[in-house]
C-alpha cells in the first residue's frame, strides 16, 4: 500500500548545507537535527526558513529523570526548530554515576523495572514539552543474561501506559532480526506498529569489528525498501519517513537519491 | 543484583577494557563474551572517530594538501593495538589516541604550511582536556567561596594559531599563512566537558595567578588593583569556561 501524504525527509548535515539549499534537488519535506546548529554555520537560516525542522538530538536517557537544564534545553530547541514532534531514543548508554558513557545509542534491559522507569520519565518530559513526544527503538547487538520480557512486548507496555508516538528505525528492527536469525519481516510484526508516528530507513553495511551488517551513511539497499514498503502498509497512523544517515562521510548525491527512490515506493 | 546495576556493570564492560578482562565482570557471566568483545572495538573505532572528526578538524580540512586524514588512523595496526587499554572518554586513553593521530599526521606533507606542529598540538591538547566525565548539575560555590584554579592548561605556540584556524576551515583550498607570532593560550575545560581557548592576556595569567584557593573575589580585585566589577566580569567567564571556579572552602 503506497503513501503519498506522508512526509520524506533526511538529517540536516550540516556539511550538505550549500547543496540542501540548492535548486533543483529533490523534494525533501523535512530535516531531523541530531546537533544544534553551529555559530559558524553559514547555512543555518536558510535552512530554517527553507524545511520543516525536527528535534531528534540527545536530550538525555530516559532510564533517569532528565534534569531542569535538560529538559529546559528540550523546550529551547524544540521552540528554536518549530519542530511539530520531539523525538528522544530508549536508550540507556551511560552509567547510573555518570563515570562510564558509551556515546552511541544501547538499549536498556528490558525489564519491568527499566519499564517503569522509561514510562514515568518519559511521562515527565512529554509533560513539559508543547509538542507530541515520540520515542525510537534501538537495536541490540547482544542477550544479556538477565531476566527481561522480549523487547516488542516491553515497547507495546511502554506506548499503552504512556500514550507516545513510536518512531520505528527500520534498520534497528533488520539488525535485530540478522543477529537474532529470524526472518525480519516476522520480527517487524511483533513490533506495536499502530503507534508508529514517523519511520527511519537507512544503509548498511558489513561493519569489520561486529563482524555484520550495521547501519551506515550509504543509499539503502532494495530489500529495506522493500521493508520500509511492508511497514508503511501495517502502520495506519506513520507521518513520515526519515532517512536516517548523519555523518561527515554522507555525500549529497547519496542523500538525493535516497529521497528519490523512497518517494517513488510511495 | 537490580536491573539497573545490572545494566552498569555492561555498560562498564563496553566502555572499559581491563574491567572486561576482570573476574568481577567474567564471572557475572552475563553475556556471550566475544559478542561483548566485538561490540567493544566497534564503539571503541566509533567513539574516536567522533572525536578526531571534531577535535582535528583543520587536519582534515587541510588534507587534501597534507594527503593524509586524521581519521584513516583509526584503521591502522597502531590504534588496533590501543583496543586493548582503551576506556571510553578517559584522558589517557584520548591522550594515547591523539598522539597516535599526531604521530600519524606527520607522515603527511608537513612541508604544506609551517604551522603543522602548532596545529597538531592545538588539535591533541584540546581532544585530551575535552576527555573525563561530565557533571550534570551546577557544583559551584558562591561569589564569597575563595577561587581556585579549574581545569586548564597554558599551551605557547611559535604562530598565531587562533587567528588561523577560522581561515583554515573557510577556505582549505588555499592554506592560508599564520603569523610567526609567539602566542600563548589558556585551553579549559567546563565540567560539562566543553572546552574553551583564550588568549592568554597579562591579566588573565595574572589573576589565574591568584588563584590559590586562599582569596575571594573581593581579594583578587584588591590584589590587581582593579575595580571588583571589573575583575567579577572577568571571573565569570573564567568560571563559565572551567578555568576557574569558586571553591566550598572547608
Amino acid at each position: 500500500m503506497s503513501n503519498p501524504s506522508l512526509m520524506v525527509g533526511a538529517f540536516y548535515n550540516p556539511h550538505l548545507g550549500a547543496e540542501l539549499l540548492s535548486e533543483g534537488i529533490p523534494q525533501i519535506d523535512h530535516l531531523a537535527m541530531a546537533d544544534p546548529p553551529r555559530k559558524d554555520d553559514p547555512y543555518w537560516q536558510k535552512i530554517k526558513d527553507r524545511y520543516t525542522l525536527l528535534l531528534h538530538d540527545y536530550l538525555g536517557q530516559l532510564s533517569e529523570p532528565l534534569s531542569e537544564p535538560s529538559i529546559e534545553r528540550a523546550r529551547h530547541l524544540a521552540e528554536l526548530y518549530e519542530s511539530p514532534w520531539v523525538a528522544e531514543h530508549f536508550q540507556c548508554l551511560h552509567t547510573e554515576d555518570g563515570r562510564y558513557n558509551l556515546n552511541y545509542v544501547f538499549p536498556p534491559l528490558y525489564t519491568q523495572g527499566f519499564l517503569d522507569r522509561f514510562v514515568a520519565n518519559a511521562k515527565d518530559l512529554a509533560a513539559h514539552l508543547d509538542q507530541p513526544l515520540v520515542m525510537e527503538n534501538i537495536p541490540g547487538f547482544f542477550e544479556v543474561r538477565h531476566e527481561q520480557m522480549p523487547e516488542p512486548q516491553w515497547l507495546t507496555r511502554f506506548f499503552a501506559a504512556t500514550g507516545l508516538g513510536f518512531l520505528l528505525d527500520l534498520p534497528h528492527v533488520w539488525i535485530e532480526a540478522h543477529y537474532r536469525k529470524s526472518p525480519p519481516e516476522e520480527w517487524l510484526r511483533e513490533f506495536p506498529l499502530d503507534h508508529v508516528f514517523e519511520l527511519h530507513v537507512a544503509g548498511l553495511d558489513t561493519d569489520e569489528d561486529l563482524r555484520g551488517p550495521w547501519i551506515s551513511p550509504s543509499e539503502p539497499p532494495d530489500e529495506m525498501l522493500e521493508f520500509m514498503e511492508l511497514a508503511i502498509s501495517l502502520c495506519p497512523n506513520a507521518k513520515a519517513v526519515t532517512f536516517d544517515s548523519f555523518s561527515p562521510g554522507l555525500e549529497a548525491s547519496v542523500l538525493f537519491r535516497t529521497i528519490e527512490r523512497i518517494r517513488q515506493r510511495l | 543484583m537490580n536491573d539497573r546495576a545490572v545494566q552498569d556493570f555492561v555498560i562498564r564492560a563496553l566502555a572499559d577494557a581491563s574491567f572486561r578482562r576482570s573476574s568481577e565482570w567474567i564471572d557475572l557471566q552475563l553475556a556471550d563474551a566475544s559478542a561483548v568483545e566485538r561490540f567493544s572495538r566497534f564503539l571503541a573505532r566509533h567513539f574516536y572517530y567522533e572525536r578526531l572528526v571534531h577535535f582535528f578538524k583543520y587536519s582534515r580540512a587541510l588534507a587534501h594538501m597534507t594527503k593524509i586524514s586524521p581519521v584513516s588512523v583509526l584503521k591502522t595496526a597502531a590504534f588496533n593495538a590501543l583496543i586493548p587499554s582503551i576506556v571510553l572518554g578517559g584522558r589517557e586513553s584520548a591522550a594515547q589516541v591523539a598522539d597516535l593521530a599526531r604521530s600519524y599526521l606527520r607522515q603527511g606533507d608537513v612541508a604544506a604550511f609551517p604551522y603543522q606542529e602548532d596545529l597538531l598540538s592545538y588539535q591533541r591538547e584540546m581532544m585530551v582536556l575535552e576527555a573525563g566525565p561530565r557533571v550534570e548539575g551546577n557544583e559551584t560555590g558562591s561569589k564569597g567561596d575563595p577561587l581556585v584554579p579549574g581545569d586548564y592548561i597554558t599551551l605557547d605556540f611559535e604562530f598565531d594559531i587562533p587567528a588561523v584556524l577560522p581561515r583554515v576551515l573557510r577556505s582549505p583550498e588555499d592554506i592560508p599563512d599564520a603569523l610567526r607570532v609567539p602566542t600563548r593560550v589558556i585551553m579549559s575545560r567546563s565540567p560539562r566537558g566543553r572546552v574553551t581557548v583564550l588568549r592568554a592576556t597579562p591579566l588573565v595569567e595574572k589573576l589565574l595567578s591568584k588563584l590559590d584557593g586562599s582569596l575571594d573575589l573581593t581579594e583578587v580585585a584588591k590584589q590587581l588593583d582593579l575595580p571588583e566589577t571589573e575583575v567579577g566580569d572577568l571571573v565569570a567567564g573564567l568560571v563559565e569556561a572551567g578555568a576557574a571556579r569558586f571553591g566550598r572552602g572547608s
